[in-house]
């Protein structure tokens, strides 16, 4: 079954394919399928579309640590423990 | 996925203890901060991982140290929240079932990512970290069950419904501020 609309959930079969395929995960016959029904299912081509977009900005907004905080963990006492070592 | 025993079989190039901190020290400090949802505890957390690290080295047979690294800072948070047992967690109860409601469709008008990112820390732990790890530090689904101590499928089933459970909250954060009709 595939949706003509855009608005409502994805088809219920297809959810865990289309985690997938947004993620690039999904590999051969299931991302061959999710993404041939996603192109068909408007729900579902809208779903991927959004899931991937999220995806992309979580990747790209990746909080910078605080540099000070940075410097102190790398002279931290582990250092300690490598020169021990050695 | 091949199990565990073929798939570390191939010898890795150990690298050196200073270079992998280099390396991981921004994931190990962003994973320690969505344990902790604090600085000063998430700095300590990740101190003491590193000693914890560099003694249990040579030891160690260099493959996947992300996720090895993870997976000690993650066993010392659980003993420090064991002994302290008082902090308060985020419960999936607290958490906005998803409701079908416009579904992603209504989340976007340029999302920003720091929206998103910000939201995650209202999920509650274990959904939190494997969406954090996966999504957001781009561990593989294994590398995470590792790091995690959980089957790859539980990660699967986490994945998808932090994933879901995220929709919720920004349909939620952002749902009002959207304009009507804006959908693309």
């Amino acid at each position: 079954m595939s949706h003509h609309d855009i608005e409502g959930p994805p088809c219920s079969h297809m959810e865990h394919m289309l985690h997938d395929a947004a993620d690039g995960t999904g590999r051969g016959l299931r991302l061959w399928y999710a993404l041939h029904h996603a192109a068909r299912c408007g729900r579902c081509g809208r779903f991927l579309s959004r899931l991937r977009e999220t995806l992309s900005a979580m990747r790209q907004a990746k909080p910078e640590p605080e540099a000070d905080a940075m410097a102190r963990l790398k002279a931290g006492r582990w250092r300690d423990e490598m020169s021990a070592e050695e | 996925m091949l199990p565990n025993v073929f798939r570390r079989q191939t010898p890795v190039h150990k690298p050196r203890f200073e270079d992998v901190v280099e390396t991981e020290l921004p994931v190990l400090y962003r994973t320690a901060k969505r344990l902790t949802m604090n600085d000063s505890e998430a700095e300590d957390l990740v101190g003491q991982t590193l000693y914890l690290a560099a003694r249990a080295w040579p030891t160690f047979d260099g493959a996947y140290p992300r996720s090895w690294m993870i997976k000690i800072l993650r066993n010392e948070h659980l003993g420090r929240r064991k002994k302290a047992d008082n902090r308060p967690e985020v419960a999936l109860d607290d958490v906005a079932e998803p409701s079908h409601d416009g579904y992603w469709q209504a989340i976007d008008w340029g999302i920003v990512g720091q929206e998103v990112v910000r939201a995650l820390d209202f999920l509650p732990e274990d959904y939190r970290m494997a969406v954090a790890l996966c999504d957001v530090e781009g561990l593989t689904r294994q590398e995470v069950a590792d790091a995690l101590g959980v089957p790859e499928g539980t990660v699967n089933s986490r994945l998808h419904r932090g994933r879901n459970l995220l929709r919720a909250r920004l349909v939620a954060l952002l749902g009002d501020a959207a304009p009507q009709g804006a959908h693309p």
